[in-house]
């Protein structure tokens, strides 16, 4: 219940674990791994799917191939993904689709309403720069936020949970008081900080040059993986306990091979659920940061920027307003229904199968 | 469960501790409480030089760490630079305006998310059911000021057409509040748009999440043997599932009100409330590097001790948990 | 929990709104009449103007309807006397204050004494001791004497003639003797504005602070003087509300819970004047946004290139100052008749206004050559390498610099960088939070994007264009930028005391600072008064005055 937040995680080690449409997911040292718990949460729950049901045995690939076509069976994730794909599409090809650059200022054609003269679909902005391009390039610039923030919050947090929850220990100990430390952090100051800290413009890494978009993706993710750690850490202190990974250690597997082999793709489903999340969380926080002035600068279009300045002329000059708006809503709810999806079709609690 | 509170608050000590050594080098490195006065043309250097000795700001971070270290102990927080007003009395009164807000909000959030989440459980894909979730799925997807802005001109617009004054849109109080009854109803009248932004988000999360909990309760072996028992469906829903389908929704409910003391920023500066998140935005502007700290620690033991009553409670509550 | 209970509770609770809501109508009706409620987008600190963190907009617009003042400044620029008339005598400077007799502070509850001579001179003192966060002493110090000639007379005598002596003696500068001496003036008025002696509320002007009246984070209520000797006020009581979001203050006077509002003006702000029952006065302000060339001024790192001239001049004709006014307020219909400021310090609208700048029009042909002129090669002829200039090996690409968070100045900065771009100019965005604080003082910027705030009195200005020497000569010149004959005529201009020969030495610095473009000013910042139709005798005042100057003569259907 925040305004600039974190995706929904748990507070504590031993709280449950939620997903922005509620399932409880693994916490501390009670993860629900209950075979042949029956559910309804599967809506379409197949003859095929219950055949399985009655296997005994499955290689990861077929569980794979499972999760995938129970995915293909859910039809309104299926629809948010056609039209997820067709709005990034947009956005990727912002270049060929839109009619202008979107820093070309035309001076003599200011906040112009929606119209099909000149291609102004989305109407022009206070200094006349086309809105509907200005839009297009904001979904590429969102979705570049988005997509770095995942992965690097996902792959950070993957780490830090894995080794915690596999190793035990003072090493556990160590990274979840750290995980506390950043979640004690009030996420507005960090953000604050952080853009201060970092300064506006790009992030030069001597061969790298990134675009401004890296450096708010970055201190979106440096606040976004605890959700995930917390997660990973909870699975793997149950999976640890398992015959396979006790097996796995018996014939002398390494460390790392038992976590990366064997633990991980065992711990798949949340932390691919969970990244649906965090991408829906960056989107709606990136438009947070713009409306406190420490998100994308303009010129670059974002989609959270293009809100926050047409905010304040919403009341003249709606469209500055509603087009990016709407924009962010379609996506934030159709990343929603995929996440809700991909854990009907992923979540290992819901596959009556062994472990 | 004596020993594990005492061993949670000992390990948070430390983490306090650290987070603000990090916190304070980063915000008295990037604010500058004299930035206008420097600004001034012609102005009073020594006037400047003064005020900087008198609060330690020519000294090294480390130094004026410990300073802050010994007036957050001894001295209540200190004081501001700027006036050298007592910052604690300050942001006491703060938070009394945020607890209104967030308190209200939570129960808000509460009362619709179970009832809803409840029916939308027992009455799975119900017309019902879809138009909550499709709802639900809105409402997680709405920027916060964005909604504000909106509620604000809708109201005024009624007001100016019908003038029909249903709710304020400024502030926590009239210019002369009155007293008794009228006193509480324009402070009502005042709050709920803020409560209603700030409480829409949680809404739709809450109730998604208290729908799944139902489900998963409601589908668990002892309630399908209170079923099987010929227990009434209504009794096997409210008393069986209800209760422990609220366990985890009460525990995630405990966690997030600890955030919310520093959550209310955006909603706090759109209705212009003078609660914490304004404290912090107004300092922050002002760059009262004192006030920033203190705001920064009060809302961070708050996160910790929510945590520790969250955990506390779900020992009580849950017998499969124990707590050591 | 039981469904059926929480609709009777909702239920409950709509019908006592429904109830509720005709009560407060009438309630709110009770209250009109003789109070106006401002909508302030900041709330001050403290109450004292004089110290440091004492000058914020609304804290000096809540100090001046209850601390005299010798001079106001009227909507037209000049000084009138309000609380004593001044004779001017030279060689050496000599002021003579005559103060009005019947002038008495006010003591709720308790009895009126009279200003006195004593007044001022404490007030001189308070303002040079050193142990005091005086915020400045410009003035204050060049006074050598002073001396008492009676109750109601006081003479000071200067070391140099002080061109700026009617800003002298302002609210809060003359100051209760009986009231301040003795005390520790730096915890003065911070929480009220009290006699700090026995604790009660003080007020020369037509308003007082009563205890109790500020109740921080929501608002302030001041209460009419009774006991004011000038015109007194008519309306009983003056609220500031603090709501710190424009957006909410908007839409708080459409929804008539406040009167007035003094915004920033911006886009969303014209509908307001065709709104019925809203009245907008929109003036021209003292606030002047320019840019600022960095020519070698601190330790950089800073693009050497804006050294040489031409490319000052290059960058001057390729930005299109009038396009850009356009843009932002003509065609926005925000400030429409807006023009383009053509000089620094003497705006538009004094009558010794005289554009000195006029000639930089937007010329991207002229911009072109000046750059070919200099010795740079490529530019937009050559767009495979970017299309930017390259000269002497250095790229023609600038850091620009704003303080973070200013919308208006993002959006001039857009228009130039756009613009530029035409002419191979290359413009960075460089906005940091401490832009102004850090970046500027220290030179860590290439061109910087600010405002300074005029006035009606014109001296002081070599503290900002003088030639920066030793620890107190032009502290304020952040540019590396010296010229002798601007140097000494603004020096020269700060002792003249005859008006027409000020502005003549300070335009004469004008022109010799065209040539050599430091600076380039763009337009002043409209300024907004919005108030509602009930409420009658406002006059938008553009100077630093702001709303409040003529209070007293205020009222409210």
């Amino acid at each position: 219940m925040t305004e600039v937040s974190r995706p929904p995680e748990p507070g504590s080690p031993d709280a449950p674990l939620v997903d922005l449409d509620g399932t409880l997911y693994a916490s501390g040292s009670q993860v629900r791994t209950m075979p042949g718990a029956p559910t309804d949460l599967a809506p379409e729950l197949t003859d095929s799917a219950l055949a399985h049901e009655s296997g005994l045995e499955l290689k990861a690939r077929s569980q794979w191939a499972y999760a995938r076509s129970r995915f293909f069976r859910h039809r309104l994730a299926m629809g948010s993904l056609v039209v997820l794909i067709a709005v990034l599409l947009c956005g990727a090809f912002a270049g060929h689709i839109a009619s202008y650059s979107y820093d070309a200022i035309d001076l003599n054609n200011i906040n112009a309403g929606p119209t099909t003269t000149a291609h102004h679909y989305f109407g022009t902005d206070q200094l006349g720069r086309d809105y509907f391009s200005r839009v297009l390039y904001g979904i590429r610039t969102s979705a570049r936020v988005a997509f770095f923030v995942s992965i690097l919050s996902t792959i950070l947090g993957t780490l830090v949970g894995s080794f915690a929850g596999y190793f035990g220990g003072w090493l556990d100990n160590l990274l979840m008081r750290f995980t506390d430390l950043i979640l004690t952090l009030p996420p507005l100051a960090v953000l604050l900080v952080a853009a201060a800290r970092l300064g506006n413009g790009t992030i030069n890494l001597g061969l790298f040059h990134l675009g401004q978009e890296y450096r708010v993706a970055l201190i979106l993710a440096l606040l976004f993986w605890t959700g995930i750690a917390r997660v990973v850490r909870g699975l793997f202190l149950s999976l640890r306990e398992k015959e396979y990974v006790e097996a796995a250690k018996a014939s002398g597997s390494g460390d790392v091979r038992i976590i990366f082999r064997h633990m991980l793709p065992n711990s798949m489903g949340p932390i691919i659920v969970n990244m649906t999340l965090v991408t829906a969380g960056a989107i709606l926080t990136e438009s947070a940061l713009s409306f406190l002035g420490f998100g994308i600068k303009p010129p670059t279009a974002a989609l959270g920027n293009l809100i926050a300045q047409g905010e304040t002329q919403m009341q003249t000059q709606w469209w500055l307003v509603v087009f990016p708006g709407l924009t962010i809503v379609i996506i934030v709810m159709c990343i929603n229904f995929i996440g809700d999806g991909l854990r009907d079709a992923l979540d290992p609690t819901q596959r009556r199968i062994r472990a | 469960m004596v020993t594990y509170i005492i061993r949670r608050l000992l390990y948070s000590i430390p983490v306090l501790f650290v987070s603000s050594f990090l916190i304070f080098t980063f915000v008295a490195t990037t604010t500058d409480p004299l930035e206008a006065a420097k600004m001034q043309p012609n102005v009073n250097k020594a006037a400047i030089a003064l005020v900087q000795k008198e609060n330690h700001l020519d000294k090294p971070i480390i130094e004026r760490y410990g300073y802050w270290v010994q007036d957050a102990f001894t001295h209540d927080f200190g004081k501001t630079i700027l006036g050298s007003r007592p910052i604690l009395p300050d942001m006491l009164n703060r938070l009394k305006v945020t607890l209104q807000l967030i308190i209200a909000a939570e129960v808000l959030t509460l009362l619709l998310a179970i009832a809803v989440g409840v029916y939308s459980a027992v009455r799975q894909y119900s017309i019902f059911d879809y138009s909550m979730t499709t709802l639900s799925f809105l409402g997680l997807a709405i920027p916060v000021f964005w909604l504000g802005l909106i509620l604000q001109i809708i109201f005024v617009n009624i007001f100016n057409k019908w003038g029909v004054r249903i709710f304020y849109t400024s502030g926590l109080d009239n210019v002369d509040p009155g007293t008794g009854l009228h006193f509480l109803i324009q402070r009502i009248q005042h709050l709920v748009l803020p409560v209603f932004t700030l409480a829409t988000i949680s809404i739709a999360g809450y109730s998604r999440f208290m729908r799944a909990s139902m489900l998963e309760v409601i589908n668990a072996d002892y309630i399908r043997t209170a079923r099987a028992k010929g227990l009434i469906e209504r009794r096997v829903v409210l008393k069986h599932a209800f209760r422990n389908a609220l366990i985890p929704l009460m525990t995630l409910a405990a966690i997030d009100f600890g955030t919310l003391f520093g959550g209310t920023v955006i909603t706090e500066t759109v209705y212009g409330l003078p609660g914490m998140g304004r404290y912090f935005i107004d300092a922050l502007s002002g760059g009262e590097t004192y006030v920033i700290m203190a705001w920064l620690m009060v809302t961070s033991v708050m996160v910790v001790f929510f945590n520790l009553v969250a955990d506390v409670v779900l020992g009580f509550l849950d017998p499969r948990i124990r707590l050591d | 929990m039981h469904l059926r209970k929480l609709w009777l509770l909702a239920g409950v609770v709509l019908a006592a709104l429904a109830v509720v809501t005709t009560g407060s109508a009438s309630q709110q009706s009770a209250q009109a009449g003789g109070t106006v409620i401002f909508g302030a987008d900041q709330e001050p600190g403290i109450l004292n103007g004089d110290i440091i963190g004492g000058n914020l907009f609304w804290g000096t617009e809540v100090i001046s309807p209850v601390f005299p003042t010798t001079y106001r400044v009227y909507p037209d620029f000049s000084f009138r006397p309000e609380l004593a008339t001044t004779t001017v005598q030279n060689n050496p400077f000599r002021l003579t204050y005559h103060i009005k007799r019947n002038a008495v502070w006010y003591e709720a509850g308790g009895p009126t004494r009279p200003i006195t001579a004593a007044d001022y001179v404490t007030g001189l003192s308070v303002i040079m001791n050193k142990n005091f966060k005086i915020l400045s002493q410009t003035g204050y110090e060049d006074i050598k004497s002073s001396r008492i000639i009676n109750k109601k007379t006081v003479r000071f005598t200067f070391s140099k003639p002080f061109a700026g002596w009617k800003t002298l003696f302002g609210a809060q500068a003359v100051m209760p003797s009986f009231a301040v001496s003795g005390e520790d003036f730096n915890k003065v008025w911070i929480n009220d504005m009290n006699n700090p002696k026995d604790g009660k509320p003080i007020s020369g002007g037509p308003f007082y602070l009563p205890n109790g009246g500020w109740d921080r984070g929501k608002q302030l209520t001041l209460l009419r003087n009774p006991k004011y000797w000038g015109p007194k006020a008519k309306l009983a009581k003056a609220v500031y509300r603090f709501l710190p979001d424009t957006n909410t203050t908007a839409e708080a006077i459409r929804g008539r819970e406040v009167d007035v509002i003094y915004p920033q003006p911006q886009l969303f702000l014209v509908p307001l004047r065709h709104t019925a029952g809203i009245k907008v006065q929109v003036g021209r302000g003292p606030i002047f946004e320019h840019i600022d060339f960095n020519m070698g001024f601190g330790k950089g790192p800073f693009n050497p290139l804006l050294k040489n001239l031409k490319v000052r001049q290059a960058i001057a004709y390729g930005i299109d100052r009038r396009a850009i006014v356009s843009a932002l307020y003509t065609k926005t219909d925000i400030a429409p008749g807006l023009p383009v400021l053509n000089d620094p310090i003497i705006l538009t609208g004094n009558k010794n206004y005289k554009g000195h700048w006029k000639g930089y029009t937007h010329n991207a042909k002229k911009a072109i050559a000046l750059m070919k002129s200099a010795g740079c090669t490529g530019g937009p002829a050559t767009p495979g390498a970017g299309g930017v200039w390259t000269c002497n090996g250095t790229k023609a690409s600038f850091k620009f610099k704003w303080k973070s968070g200013n919308q208006l100045r993002e959006l001039s900065f857009e228009a130039m960088q756009a613009q530029l771009k035409d002419v191979g100019i290359q413009l960075v965005a460089d906005d940091t939070p401490n832009a102004l604080s850090q970046d500027l003082p220290n030179g860590n910027y290439d061109i910087i994007l600010f405002a300074w705030v005029g006035s009606p009195d014109i001296s002081g200005w070599d503290d900002i264009y003088g030639c920066r020497s030793g620890s107190d000569h032009a502290q304020d010149n952040n540019q590396g930028y010296c010229d002798k004959t601007v140097d000494r005529d603004l020096v020269n201009a700060n002792h003249q005391l005859v008006p027409a020969r000020q502005y003549a030495l300070t335009n004469a610095a004008l022109a010799q600072m065209v040539k050599q473009v430091p600076t380039v000013p763009l337009f002043q910042k409209p300024t907004y008064l919005i108030y509602r139709t009930s409420m009658k005798g406002l006059l938008e005042n553009p100077t630093s005055e702001g709303p409040v100057w003529n209070i007293n003569k205020w009222t409210k259907a």
